[in-house]
């Protein structure tokens, strides 16, 4: 039984495939594609704005919690006198954990990785769109 | 590009080069629609099922094991995605020639397991009879022997599409070549 013993189905008549079929899924895939794309710079502009709108409402107090941390004042320390930051290791972490604007630090960080985001897919949907349907002739 | 196997073009699509993965669709989307058309009889639903082939190859390119056969990974997923419409549609005695697990009787069962003559396929009115015949086989037992005999599968790669094991495969052609003998034999039957 094996392979080239009777390919009998060989000389069956194959239906025809319909004209155009590798066009019609070439842009069936790159519909989905942009698609993709445009759900996903969506998300990250909406992230963008949400990150934005909610610096803007809270500023006066993220710049509060920024200008009242001690993390701020503990850090350049490191520079100055790293005698005295890593002679008392502990209680400087211990310090800057209780010091942290974490909530500033997160909104700058979601900011920033939703607005690269942003930008590496309208790049990315800037080339798909300009991309031509067909660039293969067989 | 056009010179590059199925795997390096799959690679090549999955890293992002949209040209590759045109090359490939230009190089299957025929036969895995004429495939498609002889499980499921009927043109616009073959071609929608053959577009919707190419929609989760291209979704489920990153799962593409590069160490595989391409054309098995493509054919296993046109094969289950015809499958389920089948299923859908019940048109067809999925489980015909087949029990709840997809197993049949012995081979040695089944009364003339010699395979069909050559001579069989030198008409044209065997050729119309063989095709309706192979039209009657349960969708399992036709996706085996269409793709042993006409897209040029080896049964390794035959049992890749099916997730079944090699001798399950083996068996499974066999016995659908007996089938068709039968009812080319039987025609009225």
């Amino acid at each position: 039984m094996d392979k080239s013993s009777h390919k009998f189905l060989s000389q069956l008549p194959a239906p025809e495939s319909p004209p155009g079929l590798e066009d019609r899924i070439i842009a069936r895939v790159r519909l989905a594609s942009l698609r993709g794309l445009y759900a996903r710079l969506a998300f990250s502009i909406a992230g963008c704005t949400a990150g934005i709108v909610y610096l803007a409402i809270e500023s006066g107090h993220i710049l509060m919690a920024i200008q009242q941390s001690a993390a701020f004042n503990i850090l350049p320390l490191a520079y100055t006198d790293p005698d005295i930051v890593f002679g008392n290791l502990q209680d400087t972490l211990l310090g800057l954990g209780e010091s942290i604007p974490f909530g500033a630090i997160a909104l700058g960080a979601g900011l920033l990785f939703s607005t690269i985001c942003a930008v590496e897919f309208a790049v990315a949907l800037f080339h798909a769109k300009h991309r031509p349907a067909t660039l293969i002739t067989v | 590009m056009e010179n590059l196997t199925d795997q390096e073009l799959a690679l090549a699509a999955r890293a992002g080069e949209a040209v590759a993965f045109d090359i490939l669709i230009r190089r299957h989307a025929a036969p895995v629609y004429r495939f498609v058309f002889r499980l499921v009889k009927d043109g616009p639903t073959a071609e929608d099922i053959t577009q919707e082939t190419f929609l989760k190859v291209w979704k489920n390119l990153k799962r593409f094991n590069p160490e595989k056969s391409f054309k098995a990974w493509i054919y296993r997923i046109a094969r289950n995605t015809a499958f389920d419409w089948l299923k859908k549609k019940r048109a067809f005695p999925f489980t015909e020639l087949e029990g709840e697990d997809g197993e049949t009787a012995e081979v040695g069962e089944m009364a003339d397991e010699a395979p069909l003559p050559d001579e069989l396929v030198l008409s044209q009115e065997l050729r119309v009879e063989l095709a309706a015949a192979l039209d009657r086989l349960a969708p399992r037992a036709r996706s085996v022997v269409l793709l042993h005999e006409i897209d040029d599968l080896t049964f390794q790669e035959i049992a890749d599409v099916s997730d079944e094991p090699l001798n399950t495969v083996k068996s499974r052609y066999r016995r659908a070549l007996v089938e068709l003998r039968k009812i080319i034999l039987k025609p009225e039957s």
